[in-house]
């Protein structure tokens, strides 16, 4: 059985930077790379102090160590519109346009980029459209935060990249969001996860109006199954209770056998433990469903 | 028998005034204008328009000249010209709010419909609603004393929602904040405490990322003596809704997230919407009731507009 490296390292006490420095190194990055896109979580009108979007900080702190190992890369922030949002007006709203500047990168709203179809085998269609930008980059990084979801339970890596579904209005795609999540991960195969664990989300308003928890972690894996199964069991969810992981994992976009390395052992985890009513969140499920099924009706 | 024709055919005719539309039978829709060509004939096919569509009002009232009303559901900023035009023809209108988005627009229309003998009626819901037709009935019968505040809080969330249509997240060319959201609280707030005396207090939030304004708070004076405050966001950290009436025999808040649904389905629902509002998703299940609830509303709104338009 073959084990997916998770890295993680604790930002509390040092430099963000010197912390994600470290992370960086655990992972290790390809030497060279000469267009590297990240894609941020950039989901709602609300600040990095409610934990619920990226936090200019930890991003000014991934650019700076990446702008220092590759001086000459062209370096893109991506985001792509949300049912609620216009992300051409978030860069400047949520800070992240002054970051990019400073470390000669470029904010680009995927929506008013150029797209490309990819073929898939998925468990919904057999294509979809993706940014092409992250087709043509030499280094992609999947950036998500870390937070509960009320409809998922968790959100990381695999569903920050439900964002890169090319349409505004998501909220069809949510009657099916596991494999939602599932065929847009086919679709577009970050190199790298890197998560915002530092300010977290917690409680089942999550992922936008959640409480925010400080965690002061940074994890990061080239498996987002692995990455976002260690996670599960950080927050304390089993990962085969989430559905959009289970099916990832057997869609074979990944494993959830992983080796931990850097700062944390599988003994610490318990003391990050998210607040999560699975009562509530069973409850809003049963709600949800008989909602569904008014509306078909 | 009242002829009409339709001004606009956007989402909100196709999915809310054309049923409530075609619940009243005294009521035919004749002819369909709209300068999206696509959508006009789409539109005139479903309802069976196509040989009566036209691609402007000056078409639609030269061709049409026995129409009794027009209905306007167009965005805020070309309500003005279509106005002027269907009054100078001597056509009723019902337009969707705003009325125009300048004051003097406003005056010149209601000159112009004095002139012409016609009616023009604004498409301002609320007094339609359930618990807003109750309160206005109490304090008609003096139930509850003279009203002496009327507080306005709404704290909503993006402008820039996938169900909002493209021209509205251009805010501050369309006053989006002002006329299209808040004015359905600001008319209530006429409603119940009369006009507005005096402004003592107005401050706007204006963000020149979103190129929009996120907040307007206003204290006003009403002529009847009551005093108005309006706290209206969108961008807000949290998310309600509720329009408040002070008088001296009473304190009554409509709470727009479920008393009026409450009402609509009674007890049960109310426990529910409670219940829900306790595990932090109030909104949730609004979508299983809006549609009827917007059609039923409309239906009493347009009803009301046809009872006057024909007792002219």
């Amino acid at each position: 059985m073959s084990f997916s490296k998770v890295s993680v390292v604790k930002c509390s006490g040092e430099e963000r930077r010197t912390a994600m420095g470290r992370l960086i190194h655990l992972l290790g990055l390809p030497e060279t790379a000469e267009r590297i896109a990240i894609k941020l979580n950039l989901c709602d009108y609300r600040k990095w102090e409610t934990g619920a979007t990226s936090d200019p900080k930890v991003v000014g702190a991934l650019l700076e160590v990446l702008r220092a190992r590759y001086p000459h890369a062209k370096i893109f922030l991506c985001e792509n519109d949300s049912t609620d949002t216009l992300v051409e007006n978030l860069w400047g709203y949520l800070g992240i346009d002054a970051v990019a500047a400073r470390y000669d990168a470029k904010c680009i709203s995927l929506s008013k980029e150029a797209w490309t179809q990819v073929p898939i085998r998925g468990l919904r269609c057999s294509g979809l459209e993706v940014p092409a930008l992250f087709q043509e980059c030499d280094l992609f990084i999947n950036h998500p935060k870390l937070k509960t979801h009320g409809k998922t339970r968790i959100t990381c890596g695999l569903k920050n990249l439900f964002g890169c579904y090319r349409r505004k209005d998501k909220r069809p795609l949510h009657h099916y969001l596991d494999e939602a999540i599932v065929d847009i991960n086919m679709a577009v195969r970050p190199h790298f996860v890197i998560v915002d664990a530092d300010l977290c989300v917690e409680g089942n308003r999550g992922p936008t109006q959640g409480l925010p928890k400080k965690v002061e972690l940074f994890i990061g894996g080239q498996d987002s199954v692995a990455v976002d199964a260690f996670c599960a069991r950080l927050m304390g969810f089993w990962p085969y209770a989430i559905g959009h992981l289970r099916k990832a994992m057997r869609a074979g976009l990944g494993s959830f056998a992983y080796r931990l390395t850097g700062d944390l052992g599988p003994e610490c985890i318990r003391a990050y433990r998210f607040q999560f009513s699975l009562s509530k969140f069973l409850f809003m499920g049963i709600v949800r469903r008989l909602l569904s099924w008014s509306e078909a009706r | 028998m009242v002829r009409g024709a339709v001004v606009g055919c956007g989402d909100i005719v196709g999915e809310v005034h054309m049923p409530a539309w075609h619940a009243i039978p005294e009521v035919r829709l004749d002819a369909v204008c709209d300068t999206n060509s696509e959508r006009r004939m789409a539109f005139a096919c479903k309802h069976n328009l196509n040989e009566k569509s036209y691609s402007s009002m000056h078409d639609l009232l030269e061709k049409e000249p026995d129409l009794n009303f027009v209905t306007i559901a167009t965005p805020g900023f070309t309500h003005y010209e279509l106005c002027r035009e269907a009054i100078d023809a001597g056509v009723h209108v019902l337009v969707e709010k705003p009325l125009t988005l300048r004051m003097e627009e406003a005056l010149d229309l209601q000159e112009r419909a004095q002139k012409q003998g016609v009616k023009v009626c604004v498409g301002h819901t609320y007094r339609f609603r359930e618990p807003v037709i109750r309160a206005k009935e109490a304090c008609e019968q003096g139930l509850v004393g003279e009203i002496y505040q009327v507080n306005v809080i709404h704290h909503g969330e993006s402008l820039f929602h996938a169900s909002e249509p493209p021209w509205r997240y251009k805010e501050h060319e369309n006053k989006v904040l002002l006329y299209e959201l808040a004015i359905h609280f600001l008319d209530l707030q006429v409603y119940f405490a009369g006009p507005v005396r005096e402004i003592l207090f107005l401050k706007a939030d204006y963000n020149p990322h979103l190129k929009a304004n996120t907040r307007v708070y206003a204290l006003v004076e009403h002529t009847s003596g009551a005093v108005g405050i309006v706290d209206y966001q969108v961008f807000a950290s949290s998310n309600y809704s509720h329009f408040e009436i002070f008088a001296p025999r009473t304190t009554s808040g409509l709470n727009s997230s479920h008393t009026i649904i409450g009402f609509i389905l009674g007890g049960l629902i109310l426990w529910m919407s409670f219940i829900m509002t306790s595990f932090g998703s109030r909104t949730l299940f609004l979508p299983l009731l809006a549609e009827d609830f917007k059609r039923s509303l409309f239906r009493v709104e347009l009803f009301h507009t046809t009872v006057c338009f024909a007792g002219s």
